[in-house]
């Protein structure tokens, strides 16, 4: 028997009825060729679109676009495209999702002349697809949820707190029996413990919400350790353990990192370090791993000759509450969070902290963070240097803080600081305070009813005088940093203190951003910059005269009066000229500004408006000048030809009454 | 920031005058590559990747900074800084020739020609003036991304790679061409579609070649002409090739139209030396 027949007939109608969809198409997308099982899905009979339709008339529009954007490239590019999805439309335009899969046939010169695309319906697919998706952003929105209420809570939690840990703090200042001082210890102890455990929650739940993202900052790698190790010097010291400190030469004095989280991870490697160990010692060391022309490879490692890790538990001590052994908590305390915010930190980074131990015979943490180099072009406002020394007796403070018990906590330290100070109870009063009296620094609460801090360090910045524009303002608030640092930056703030405050460091800031040196400093700067002090130009007398004008006699009343009114017009233009030529940067126009500016300098004698259009030149020249002094440069031009419009308008109602 | 990282830019060509390349919506740099060798032996050919598409630096993409044309444009004056380029052919694709305008808009010193091929001031319709699609139609383009396995492999592809448990999915994905950040694309499909750049059009003081093809569903030929007549110092030139993409479509005339404008230029240039 001659089966040639029934299978060349079996093929056709295997290709009419397949499981899938075929269709030849064209290079401009017509359909030439098309299975049973296609038309079938989408209700076309074949004479409707045979050589009538294009394959991209069949898409809705957002899909056609893609098509065009982005599958015709594709396609055209590498002569095939596989599995992208579309929803084609049947003849009753319903939608159905399929996967398209395009190869392109060429001729001998190869040109591409069909191209030959395989459908798949995927109707259930995209149903399951549908519902992963949705379960997905369910998720992630139940889990940002839980870590709002999680910053909720604690931010609850750390007000009462912030009184508990303040108040003892005052407590063991007043000479305290022994027993009292036994107590007082107890409880300020574990006040802390419970503030390490808040601020422990809150920032797992804070990285589990993806709501932590790396800073790139210039920072001292050097610095940041060897502080670090200071700070857990007298710790040690009580144990009768040794610190070391290994930094690698060839480590760059300055990196690009967010340092306060590389620190955090140092702080707690070196926390458990000296914990778990009882003698011997306990080093950080830093390597260079690898080295490129922009980054560098650091290996950090935190060793030490303390108890040990058994080894079976040596994955697990990185998951949340768990520790080194079952009897752990009980003999050393701690909660077994910190090192998982250490491992989740390290992980911003695309990196992993590995642990080697050996139960009783110690235990090495690594992990290698890939850091790109800095130049070491610091700002000075980055840096906040301990100042605990220093004394700020007598600074004029205004505290802006709506709890009563926050305001008593903070006002005994204020008390023996010697700190001048005034409370004001919400926004608006801290405003009404501010235009009463100077101060050289306010402290802001953020939380207030009504206008919060935020808003009312807007509205302090927004007053007219430029001293507002410098007052340092520093917010006080329970909540963690990281969530504040963009809002800051926008309403205005110049710093920030946690609550509850280590009075050291809340000193030190008062310090650091009243202290003489500091605005000594600030002087020197400005000497530096002979081009332009602002503080010369800051309501400045104005300084022009109409006599030349006056003394036209000549001009007939009509003339003068046109004259004034040009000189007015071109003023407004001079202003908004001034500020935009500057602001922009065009040296060019500026200068041609000047120029056009000379014959209405002298004919009233305007010797500030000269006097500023010289600085704009200067500053022009200076790449790097700062913005806000240039503001006050603006200011001050447009305050002058305002003072300049005015008395013009003046003696123009006066020729109106002659 | 290093800008030529940044975006994977890529210097060929044998002559002097800079040729800038500017790939459009929904693909990159590769899209030229059958229009660039007609022009290696005249011209310095740069071409580069918009921050999230091809082998730019997805973490230089900041929402901020691209969430206009304007922030693109940037980032080709800036190319051109790094580079000290002057004298420069731009050629913009798509969305890309909105962007080189308003680069030309800001710096018209740095331009001598533009070459937009298939561009529109704005994808929506507004009133009389016909862009050929309405806000509805964007949010189904921005539904098509969200759910497209191009896009969506791409998202999952850190997932997969990152998963050492199971080496086998860490193969390259197929579709190996036009790779872009599922997210940056849906940002940049907003900031396309979404922008009406029709007012700047009368700033352009550089002379423009619009190259319109003959269907186009993204810019069809009334947005073609809208162009040419608000574009001070334009040609207009209506190809044969349909779609959107001549550059890949129809290579052999897109190159010859673009060919035929610069030395038309060239002539124009040397008669007026000439003279004077």
């Amino acid at each position: 028997m001659d089966y040639t027949e029934v299978i060349e007939e079996s093929a056709e109608d295997l290709y009419e009825h397949a499981p899938c969809g075929y269709l030849s198409l064209l290079p401009n997308g017509t359909i030439v060729k098309i299975n049973h099982t296609l038309l079938n899905w989408l209700g076309f009979e074949r004479a409707e679109v045979l050589n009538v339709k294009k394959f991209q008339e069949l898409l809705p529009i957002g899909g056609k676009i893609f098509y065009e954007t982005h599958y015709a490239p594709l396609l055209k590019m590498q002569g095939f495209a596989n599995e992208i999805n579309f929803d084609l439309l049947s003849k009753e335009r319903i939608p159905l999702p399929v996967l398209v899969s395009t190869t392109q046939l060429k001729d001998e010169a190869g040109k591409p002349i069909l191209y030959r695309t395989t459908v798949f319906n995927i109707t259930d697919r995209k149903k399951y697809e549908q519902e992963l998706l949705h379960a997905k952003r369910k998720a992630e929105e139940a889990t940002q949820i839980k870590a709002e209420f999680i910053s909720t809570i604690s931010h609850e939690i750390r007000t009462p707190l912030n009184a508990i840990i303040g108040i003892s703090d005052l407590l063991l200042k007043t000479h305290p029996t022994s027993s009292q001082l036994e107590y007082l210890n107890i409880l300020k102890q574990s006040s802390d413990n419970l503030l390490n455990l808040i601020n422990d929650i809150l920032d797992l739940s804070k990285i589990e919400a993806n709501r932590v993202t790396l800073e790139e900052k210039e920072f001292n790698l050097r610095d940041l350790l060897s502080g670090i190790l200071y700070s857990y010097n007298l710790k040690a010291e009580e144990k009768g353990l040794a610190l070391q400190l290994q930094i690698d030469e060839g480590i760059p004095d300055f990196l690009l990192g967010d340092s306060v989280k590389i620190g955090q991870v140092i702080t707690n490697l070196l926390g458990n370090a000296i914990k778990f160990t009882e003698k011997g010692s306990v080093t950080i060391a830093a390597q260079v791993k690898s080295t490129k022309q922009d980054a560098v490879a650091v290996l950090f490692k935190v060793t030490d000759t303390g108890i040990g890790i058994p080894e079976e538990r040596q994955e697990l001590i990185f998951e949340e509450f768990t520790q080194g052994t079952s009897d752990t908590h009980a003999k050393y305390g701690g909660t077994g969070l910190g090192l998982s915010i250490s491992q989740k930190i390290v992980s911003l980074y695309g990196s992993k902290i590995k642990v080697k131990s050996e139960s009783g015979k110690g235990s090495e943490f690594n992990f290698i963070l890939k850091l790109k180099k800095a130049t070491g072009n610091k700002t000075v406002s980055d840096e906040i240097v301990i100042q605990a020394d220093e004394s700020i007796a007598g600074v004029k403070l205004l505290l802006v803080e709506d709890n009563p018990i926050n305001v008593f906590v903070v006002e005994q330290y204020f008390k023996d600081w010697g700190i001048e100070y005034e409370v004001a109870e919400s926004g608006l009063k801290a405003i009404e305070k501010i235009n009463q009296h100077d101060f050289d620094l306010v402290l802001m609460d953020l939380q207030m009813p009504g206008m919060d801090g935020y808003d009312t360090t807007h509205w302090i910045r927004n007053l007219p005088e430029i001293k507002y524009q410098q007052l340092p303002i520093i917010a006080l608030s329970a909540s963690a940093k990281y969530d504040l640092v963009e809002k800051m930056e926008s309403s205005g703030l110049t710093d920030f203190v946690g609550k509850p405050f280590k009075p050291e460091e809340l000193h030190s800031k008062i310090a650091f951003y009243t202290s003489k040196k500091r605005r000594a400093l600030r002087d020197k700067e400005k000497l530096k910059l002979t081009i332009f002090d602002p503080a010369t130009v800051i309501n400045k007398q104005p300084a022009f005269s109409l006599n030349r004008l006056q003394e036209m006699k000549d001009l007939s009343n009509r003339e003068a009066r046109k004259l004034a009114e040009i000189i007015i017009d071109n003023l407004e233009e001079y202003k908004n000229k001034f500020a935009a030529t500057l602001n922009d940067k065009r040296k060019a126009d500026f200068i041609f500004l000047g120029h056009k500016m000379r014959v209405d300098i002298d004919l009233l004698d305007a010797t500030n408006l000269l006097e500023y259009i010289n600085i704009g030149k200067r500053i022009l020249d200076e790449p790097e000048y700062s913005k806000a002094d240039v503001n006050i440069l603006i200011q001050a031009f447009n305050q002058e030809a305002k003072s300049i419009a005015a008395a013009l308008r003046e003696e123009l109602a006066k020729l109106e009454l002659k | 920031m290093d800008v030529l990282k940044r975006n994977n830019v890529t210097i060929s060509g044998k002559g002097k005058q800079p040729m800038l390349f500017a790939h459009g919506y929904g693909c990159d740099q590769n899209m030229w590559r059958l229009i660039t060798p007609a022009f290696e032996n005249d011209y310095q050919i740069i071409l580069f990747d918009h921050v999230g598409f091809g082998k730019s630096d997805i973490t230089a993409y900041n929402q901020t900074r691209y969430n206009s044309l304007k922030g693109y444009a940037e980032d080709v004056l800036e190319i051109c800084q790094e580079l000290d380029l002057t004298n420069v052919i731009f050629v913009g694709h798509s969305v890309s020739s909105m962007i080189g305008v308003l680069a030309a808009i800001k710096e018209p010193t740095l331009f001598d020609k533009l070459v937009l091929v298939g561009p529109s001031p704005r994808y929506i319709n507004d009133g009389n003036y016909e862009g050929g699609f309405s806000s509805e139609d964007i949010d189904g383009l921005l539904e098509s991304l969200d759910s497209n396995y191009l896009g969506w492999s791409s998202a999952m592809a850190p997932v997969i790679m990152g998963n050492p448990n199971r080496p086998e999915l860490g193969e390259e994905l197929t579709n190996s061409f036009c790779r872009t950040n599922p997210e940056i694309a849906k940002d940049f499909a907003r900031v396309t579609f979404l922008s009406d750049n029709r007012a700047d059009l009368s700033k352009l003081k550089t002379k423009s070649l619009i190259l319109q093809c003959s269907e186009d569903v993204i810019a069809p030929m009334s947005v073609g002409e809208y162009m040419h007549q608000h574009l001070p110092d334009s040609e207009m030139m209506v190809l044969e090739a349909t779609g959107h993409c001549p550059n890949l479509s129809a290579p052999e005339e897109t190159i010859q139209a673009i060919k035929k404008f610069l030395q038309n230029q060239t002539l124009f240039m040397s008669k007026v030396e000439e003279v004077s």
